[in-house]
């Protein structure tokens, strides 16, 4: 992708084919301008692209200021804070016991530790209604390892759950599962029907894709019987059924076509795209690369009736709202979803199981909430995100990402992904999703 | 005239695009309830404006460059409407063009012929 030039010390100026865009990168205004525009903004000012560009809030004048300074003030002007209010949804980690054994799983599977127990689920569940009392939802999301396992414990939570939530007045309990799809009771099935689940299943193409990292404990593919699976889930009725993509060293440059199978064979119209996340310490694939697949694979999943999300869509929604996008882990109300693991422990990061600064007891959270701002970001923590087109957009490295590489120093595949998806953006407000 | 992006608040789903609620698709419940609103909006409309079922329209979407075009069957004359939009003026001229000549192009192999509007 082409480095975009600075027009007068503060915008981004995309080129193509003759025209640009320009782009405010705190305001997150931007500008289509045409060939003779570009031509005439090279004249000397005022031309009448000057005075038009002026009335759309473009000017040259104005008071030179730091770019990270001016985005912090947008984020106070807008009451977007960085901090979490609370906790309103847990992925709750059942169990790390799995039948598959994925090569790139955040979860280390299989250790031999403790399930969670029931006491711990209740704790926890009580925990997350208490701090939820009287509002409107909260989510439930059961999470291994493979959590179907303890299909006893999920039973257990949601009947629970429907308890809680009339003695806490809240509205409507989401629930979710995250499941690899390679087991499925007839006897889940009901229950996720009856409670009108959110289904997951995570997979990452067609058989010689999937298998490259995706198989039974065993050694042999899952591939079909996933594929059974899933079509139990289609079938029945009331459930919400989509398919988590991660991208791996076997689906990268075949995304689209990966999406157009999960689609047309699979039948799933949902898919949602995993951001990488550096678990070995460092992106492993090319940033610039997977901005291109996803818009390829988003625009492929349109065609065919579908929907994909990624973290492409902050770029999207960005430009389309003017808003900042920024607070990764945090939902767009300002409430956080954790996960609760066994141990009496809870991470707030929930993706990230392990990392101290993250983990906290329930009396923990409770006495001081204050604790949630440990998984707060450091917007644009470095000087160069000041020079960055994806400024309020990417916002510098999470918390997390902070962790697993080491410092606040960006690994540059993700620079270059967020710059690409800027890019992309920029082009594209046809606004179709 | 330069041209600001249009401003839209209102995706469908609104997307934190964060990795948690999204994981297990939680906005699939989404998916059946704007379609359902979808349906409400044009059945209202209906009763405001005077309309014409467009029967086997079409939605291209591309890429390369970036853009939506509507494709369909004029329902009272003979012809095809083609309808485009871009990233930008110039991209949506292109769309447009290029979808018009794919039209001719479709209707030159099926041999029909393009026929010359009324004066």
């Amino acid at each position: 992708m082409a480095v975009p030039r600075m027009l007068w010390g503060k915008y981004f100026q995309y080129e193509r084919d003759g025209e640009a865009v320009l782009l405010d990168p705190v305001a997150l205004d931007s500008v289509f301008i045409d060939s003779g525009e570009v031509h005439d903004l090279a004249g000397v000012p005022p031309t009448t692209t000057h005075e038009a560009l002026a009335g759309l809030g473009f000017t040259p004048g104005g008071p030179e200021a730091d770019r990270r300074e001016a985005l912090h003030d947008r984020l106070r002007l807008l009451g977007l804070d960085r901090t979490p209010r609370r906790i309103s949804g847990l992925r709750v980690v059942l169990t790390d016991r799995c039948n598959m054994a994925c090569t790139y799983c955040f979860v280390d599977t299989n250790s031999g530790k403790p399930d969670l127990t029931k006491e711990e689920l209740s704790d926890g569940l009580e925990f997350l209604f208490e701090q939820n009392a009287g509002h409107e939802e909260v989510s439930i999301q059961w999470f291994g390892g493979e959590p179907t396992i303890r299909f006893d414990l999920m039973r257990y939570g949601d009947q629970l759950a429907d308890d809680l939530s009339d003695r806490y007045d809240v509205g409507r309990v989401r629930r979710t599962v995250v499941t690899n799809g390679a087991r499925l009771t007839g006897e889940a099935l009901d229950h996720f029907v009856a409670y009108e689940y959110g289904v997951g299943i995570s997979i990452d193409g067609p058989p010689g894709i999937n298998s490259a990292h995706r198989l039974l404990l065993g050694g042999q593919p899952a591939d079909d019987r996933i594929r059974r699976n899933v079509a139990r889930f289609i079938e029945a009725d009331g459930l919400h059924v989509g398919c988590n993509l991660t991208p791996t060293a076997a689906n990268i440059g075949r995304l689209a076509d990966t999406v157009r199978w999960i689609i047309d064979d699979l039948g799933l119209k949902f898919i949602y795209v995993n951001t990488p996340i550096p678990t070995a310490g460092r992106w492993q694939v090319n940033g610039a690369d997977l901005a291109r697949e996803l818009y390829e694979a988003r625009q492929a999943a349109f065609t065919r009736g579908g929907m994909l999300f990624s973290v492409l869509d902050r770029a999207f929604q960005a430009l389309d709202t003017r808003r900042p996008m920024l607070f990764d882990h945090m939902q767009g109300d300002r409430t956080l979803n954790a996960a609760l693991l066994p141990g009496n422990r809870v991470s707030l990061c929930d993706i990230n199981f392990t990392e101290p600064s993250f983990l906290h007891t329930l009396d923990e959270l409770r006495v001081d909430p204050g604790l949630l701002t440990g998984v707060a970001k450091k917007v644009a923590p470095m000087p160069e995100c000041g020079n960055c087109p994806a400024l309020a957009i990417c916002g510098g490295p999470s918390r997390n990402e902070q962790a697993l590489i080491g410092g606040s120093t960006p690994d540059p595949e993700m620079c270059a992904f967020y710059t690409s998806t800027v890019e992309i953006a920029v082009w594209d407000n046809t606004g179709v999703q | 005239m330069p041209q600001a992006r249009r401003e839209k608040k209102d995706h469908l789903i609104y997307a934190d695009v964060v990795d948690s609620k999204s994981k297990a698709g939680v906005w699939m419940g989404e998916r059946a309830s704007f379609q359902e609103k979808q349906g409400r909006i044009i059945e209202a409309l209906k009763e405001r404006a005077d309309w014409v079922e467009l029967k086997d329209a079409i939605m291209v979407i591309s890429a390369d460059p970036a853009g939506i075009t509507v494709i369909a069957p004029n329902p009272t004359l003979p012809g095809v409407i083609v309808l485009a939009d871009g990233g930008s003026p110039a991209t949506s001229a292109k769309l447009q063009a290029a979808a018009e000549e794919t039209v001719r192009a479709v209707m030159g192999e099926l041999g029909i012929a393009e026929e010359e509007a009324a004066a």
